[in-house]
């Protein structure tokens, strides 16, 4: 089957007055139809950063060069003009901070509209119309009610549904969902991304499910994409990184979700230090200064790529491939 | 609203008597409009006699009393020398004014909003340094300076253009007349306007194209028309509101400098005799008209804000 989005060699730099700041180098992944991909790391790994350049969302200062192939069009070098053809239409996006994603002037109406009236020519009535039934597919229950209120009059819950039915609107083959759930409470948590997981279903939407939450990726991805410092250091089917992760970071990350079994008194794991903060000119293993193999690994100056454990699992660590050890 | 509007306009009565009472020691404080009207040849007699029909010999107080019962019966008095009643000198000369400055208000926004919002979609760019600059140079220039380069090259030089007034004596009267007399004043009120609206819009501007919800609006795709005009404009417009709303009163206060050169018979040329002759009654009716409109001005704004920020509730 053929990837709908493959993404190569993705670096985006920053550049600042004067100095450069690489945000990510080096991230290469496909997107298949119809799966759940997650995309993995904690704080400042450049998660964010690697969704919005997608879709060429970052902003001004922000350079991203590599390919991001869609349908055989290479979105980093579309105009303005031809990306809005595919955003919200082919692609769409839902973002982390939801009580300042949606417009507070215009009411949810005019906002919902927008993207049908565009994409699809609907006029202003068809449109409304379904907005309201794609509100109430969000399981929102006064549609009609909510079409003429403004987001400040709204929970964050219901923002997201109707971020949620927004990206939906046009039918996109690929909806890109960065920390979704990131801004909500726990049990808003869970009916929003039940929500998101079944709609993906029904519709047989690729989803690429940007996060943090190990949870979410257990419960709802297909595949994982494990992002450190900038990098992608170990991909593969999320049964694989769950259950024998191959990089010490993912098994760090794994280690440190907390357990409903745990002994109370037992200490939570945490990976000592902090993600370097500027990684662009880092040379080898950006996670060696951190990694719990540190005192046995002999090659991490060397600069080892992605290696292939199996057809579908990546890691970017030799020494755990390797084998020698006991872990 | 409804009441809100109600209470704001009951809170403007105890703030416009204050208002008028602090006017009213200020401009006694001047001195005395006698010494205005009175000539080498005057006895004391003469002058004391003229400052009793004036009723300026009574204490200040009272002078303030009678004025403010007179106002409460709709009579803002009568001019001196002239007599005529002060309110039909405001309303005759606030009609030239309004024109003049409201025209050059409008034209100056018709400027500035373009100019502003490309300024800001191309920020940091040639053309948005440029535009800035043509700003800051175009709001240094002062008003009396323009209007002497203006006059010197359309009526000295040229001749094209009238130096002055609002209709040409005679045979003037009808739009294209009106017109004439009207491009070189309204081109010096509304350069300094547009080049400092187009700023306010700019930075205005600015601060939303880097916010979340534009972001959104981005992401779906719909055209960067909608984007700026849409999503952005309806955000610039609440700090911008503020900033017009304090140019209104300007409006009415008329520029007196370019009403003076263009020899406008508004109120601006009207308030400028009126202090020089020390005419009383005239400078309280003026002073008087002046904080209204700055009071109304200031509702109107609160009224705006909650009719382009629905988060803003009355």
């Amino acid at each position: 089957m053929d990837p709908i989005l493959s993404v190569r060699n993705l670096q985006v730099t920053f550049s600042g007055l004067g100095n450069q700041s690489i945000a990510t180098s080096d991230i290469s992944f496909d997107v298949f139809p119809g799966e759940v991909l997650a995309l993995v790391g904690e704080s400042g790994s450049g998660k964010s950063v690697t969704a919005l350049s997608l879709l060429s969302l970052l902003t001004r200062q922000a350079k991203a060069t590599g390919t991001v192939r869609y349908r055989g069009q290479d979105l980093l070098s579309l105009s303005e003009k031809q990306l809005d053809a595919i955003r919200g239409k082919q692609i769409s996006m839902i973002f982390q901070d939801i009580m300042n994603s949606l417009n507070p002037v215009l009411t949810i109406g005019k906002q919902l509209t927008e993207p049908m009236i565009c994409h699809n020519g609907l006029s202003q009535a068809e449109a409304r119309t379904r907005a309201v039934s794609l509100l109430e597919q969000t399981g929102i229950r006064d549609a009609q009610g909510i079409m003429k209120k403004y987001p400040h009059m709204l929970s964050g819950g219901m923002r997201q549904r109707v971020m949620i039915a927004m990206a939906l609107s046009c039918d996109p083959e690929l909806l890109i969902a960065d920390e979704p759930t990131t801004a909500l409470d726990v049990t808003i948590q869970l009916q929003i991304m039940q929500l998101l997981s079944s709609l993906q279903k029904a519709r047989h939407m690729a989803l690429l499910l940007i996060t943090h939450d190990l949870g979410l990726v257990a419960e709802n991805a297909d595949r994982v994409l494990v992002l450190y410092a900038g990098q992608c250091v170990e991909c593969g089917d999320v049964d694989t990184i769950l259950t024998h992760p191959l990089h010490p970071y993912t098994r760090s990350l794994l280690r440190a979700v907390p357990g409903i079994h745990d002994a109370r008194d037992q200490r939570l794991y945490n990976i000592p230090g902090t993600v370097p903060e500027s990684y662009g000119a880092m040379t080898g293993c950006r996670f060696h200064d951190r990694c719990p193999y540190k005192a046995h690994c002999r090659d991490y100056e060397k600069n080892a790529g992605l290696l292939p454990v199996t057809d579908t699992h990546l890691t970017r660590c030799a020494y755990l491939l390797g084998g020698d050890c006991d872990a | 609203m409804r009441k809100y509007i109600l209470k704001k306009l009951l809170t403007t009565i105890p703030v416009l008597i204050g208002i008028t009472v602090i006017d009213f020691l200020i401009m006694a404080r001047a001195g005395s409009p006698i010494d205005m009207m009175t000539g080498p040849r005057m006895t004391e007699a003469t002058k004391a006699a003229l400052a009793t029909r004036l009723g300026l010999d009574r204490p200040l107080w009272q002078q303030y009393l009678s004025w403010l019962w007179e106002l409460l019966h709709g009579n803002l008095g009568y001019a001196y020398k002239s007599n005529q009643p002060v309110l039909d000198l405001i309303l005759s000369h606030l009609g030239p004014t309004l024109l003049l400055m409201g025209l050059s208000l409008l034209m100056g926004l018709v400027i500035a909003v373009p100019l502003g919002v490309y300024s800001a979609v191309h920020r940091y760019e040639k053309r948005d340094y440029l535009l800035v600059a043509v700003s800051f140079i175009t709001s240094s220039v002062p008003g009396f300076f323009l209007s002497m380069i203006l006059i010197f090259l359309f009526t000295v030089t040229l001749g094209w253009l009238p130096s002055g007034g609002m209709v040409t004596a005679g045979i003037g009267g009808d739009l294209g007349d009106l017109v004439r007399h009207m491009i070189m004043p309204v081109t010096v009120l509304t350069l300094p306007i547009a080049a400092s609206n187009m700023r306010y819009i700019r930075s205005s501007v600015l601060e939303i194209l880097e916010t979340d919800y534009l972001r959104t609006a981005r992401a779906k795709g719909i055209g960067r028309r909608l984007v700026i005009w849409r999503h952005a404009m309806r955000n610039a417009l609440v700090p911008i509101v503020t900033v017009i709303g304090m140019q209104i009163p300007g409006l009415v206060g008329g520029a007196v400098i370019v009403e003076k050169i263009f020899n406008w018979p508004g109120l601006g040329l009207l308030t400028m005799d009126a202090i020089m002759t020390r005419n009383y009654p005239l400078i309280m009716g003026v002073c008087l008209l002046s904080a209204v409109v700055v009071l109304l001005a200031n509702l109107l704004t609160d009224i705006l804000y909650a009719l382009v920020d629905p988060t803003i509730r009355l």
